[in-house]
């Protein structure tokens, strides 16, 4: 059973449709990437995935349910969604990991003992149990982003997510949200997917790759593959060189090609 | 989590602020509603109250300056001051916007023209300028939302439609005043909004409303919280972004409707007391929605008080104490802004 699959699906901005019929599927249990160039439909695909958009045709299903018929709550429990911009809110650290439980209270329910446990669990596991009184707002963004990502765990949804995750981060947070991110598979089992913007970290950190192009699927596969590497230098108008460090990583080059 | 116990402090010290916080503006509350009955151009004593209180008999004239002007008067005060200040923490959580309150969005606006409209139409029947108030602000609420539907539904869209619609209706109102100068002679004590010779007839109805109202207001919390994740990040996490702005605005209109009904259109407490009660319990909005109330009510009790004695036997309109006092007020907490006292 695919995580979250779209057969069928069209949509787009006012008039102007973005993707025609298109059929993606992702699978459970992996890492996946989702890279190409600005406005190729990336983020897009997490709204429609999320719900926060609606396609104009065709279906969606997640974890096998179809999308539209779930409730916000019942599908915030199978996916959830790490937004791209999220402003500090006003609260501690603490507090917005608990926000991730709202989906599993009721309509007048609050935190039990679970719930707080589940809480310290999330803020553990993303180093933050030092920082979890303090207000989001004097974190740095790599500690923000972390908190985010608790949230998200406390949320405790199979499928997590996330939309440009190292997008104003430095190197060192880059790395440290990628690896936070493949601890939430190998670790919690979870399904992730993430629109990444740097494409060596997603090559490094994905078990699969997805390359768009204007709406379109180029391909889909394991990061080295030969298939997914000439679809991404058709995707940016690239050509790619791999260079073969001797700690064992590769390092992708680029030079810009005419078309 | 032995190795944060000094950082549970903070959270600790958080509860415990607002408890303060609380405990002590309730008592202050009482006190200001004690006051409000006991002085006045006639004078009674806190014999009589306490009498009157207990059931025991009291002196004529006092109990009938009681039950007749003055506890009418600062149940009048306490209520709409609650569900103003109610109205505009709703209304600023609803939106993520600080400068928003019920005269932003133009409730305040509506329910004028509403009233004035009500005078044209029924010039002998006074008792519908509550009923006309309240109509006014839900038409405006639901002309906001219907904007909101239509231009995407963006925060500030519901901010400037709400400027159209101040001036829409305060354009309508100009008209009325200029085309039937005699609908002012029903609707001046509105207009001019103010709690002198409130009946207790007057509040009954209102004041159960605002009650019910402010409970559904108390639940709305932490959804609201959710809302200054952002709306995709709150979506996300399973909350219906749409219903949720609803239920908080169309609550904030029946509140200030209410409040409308009763004092007229006083307008300030609804954006100043949510950024004070901000600045003293913090941004959660669990707690800023349960301690508005209290806040607002207290502020509008004392402002009546000062209204009715600083320059007696001449008493002056509510509304207008609020904004001497008011004013000075809000430009000390916008400049301690950066100190934590007004955010965003």
């Amino acid at each position: 059973m695919a995580s979250v699959q779209l057969s069928d699906v069209s949509f787009g901005y006012g008039e102007r449709a973005l993707f025609s019929r298109l059929d993606l599927e992702l699978a459970q249990g992996k890492v996946t990437s989702i890279i190409g160039p600005n406005g190729c439909g990336k983020s897009s695909l997490l709204k429609l995935a999320s719900g926060i958009c609606k396609p104009w045709e065709g279906s969606i299903r997640v974890l096998g349910h179809d999308a539209s018929a779930l409730s916000s709550k019942e599908r915030a429990r199978l996916l959830s969604l790490l937004a791209q911009e999220h402003a500090a809110p006003p609260m501690s650290v603490r507090r917005l990991v608990e926000c991730g439980r709202f989906p599993h209270h009721g309509m007048f329910a609050t935190m039990d003992a679970a719930d707080y446990e589940v809480v310290d669990r999330a803020l553990a596991t993303c180093g933050l149990a030092e920082l979890a009184e303090y207000p989001v707002a004097e974190l740095s963004g790599g500690q923000r982003q972390r908190a985010f990502i608790a949230m998200v765990l406390a949320q405790d949804a199979p499928v997590v997510l996330f939309d440009e995750p190292t997008s104003f981060l430095d190197v060192s947070a880059c790395y440290e949200v990628m690896e936070l991110m493949r601890s939430l598979k190998e670790e919690h089992g979870k399904t992730v997917v993430a629109v990444i913007h740097d494409i060596n970290l997603a090559l490094k950190y994905s078990d699969e790759v997805c390359v768009m192009r204007a709406g379109k699927l180029l391909a889909q596969g394991a990061p080295h593959e030969a298939e997914v590497l000439a679809a991404v230098e058709d995707a940016f108008d690239v050509r790619i060189e791999l260079l073969h460090g001797e700690l064992g990583s590769s390092y992708a080059l680029w030079r810009r090609t005419k078309r | 989590m032995a190795n944060s116990c000094g950082k549970c402090g903070r959270a600790l010290q958080a509860d415990g602020r607002f408890a303060v916080a609380m405990v002590a503006t309730v008592a202050l509350l009482g006190c200001a509603a004690v006051l409000g009955i006991v002085i006045g151009s006639t004078s009674v004593g806190l014999p009589d109250v306490l009498a009157l209180a207990f059931g025991a008999p009291a002196e004529q004239t006092a109990a009938n300056v009681i039950w007749n002007i003055r506890l009418p008067r600062v149940l009048a005060a306490l209520l709409a001051g609650a569900a103003l200040a109610q109205a505009g923490a709703l209304i600023q959580a609803a939106l993520d916007n600080p400068l928003a309150s019920p005269n932003v969005i133009g409730v305040n606006a509506g329910s004028g023209f509403f009233v004035l409209l009500a005078a044209c139409a029924f010039p002998n029947a006074f008792g519908f300028a509550p009923v006309a108030a309240f109509l006014g602000a839900l038409c405006v609420a639901g002309l906001i939302f219907a904007v909101a539907g239509l231009g995407g539904s963006s925060r500030l869209t519901v901010v400037l439609a709400g400027m159209a619609f101040t001036a829409i209706f305060t354009a309508g109102m100009n008209t009325i005043l200029i085309v039937n100068p005699d609908a002012y002679v029903g609707a001046s004590g509105f207009l001019i909004g103010g709690l002198s010779g409130v009946k207790l007839s007057e509040v009954i109805v209102p004041g159960c409303a605002i009650c019910v109202v402010l409970v559904l207001g108390l639940l709305q919390g932490t959804r609201l919280n959710l809302l200054s994740l952002g709306e995709h990040q709150a979506h996300s996490l399973g909350l219906n972004v749409r219903r949720t702005r609803l239920a908080a605005l169309v609550s904030a209109a029946a509140l200030a409707g209410c409040a409308v009904s009763i004092a007229g259109l006083v307008g300030f407490v609804g954006l100043i007391v949510p950024h004070a009660v901000r600045a003293l319990v913090g941004h959660d909005n669990r707690r800023v929605l349960a301690m508005a109330p209290l806040l607002g009510g207290l502020l509008v009790c004392l402002c009546d008080l000062l209204a009715r004695t600083m320059f007696a036997p001449y008493e002056i309109p509510v509304g207008i104490v609020l904004s001497l006092l008011g004013g000075p007020f809000f430009v000390y907490l916008i400049l301690r802004r950066g100190k934590g006292g007004l955010n965003g």
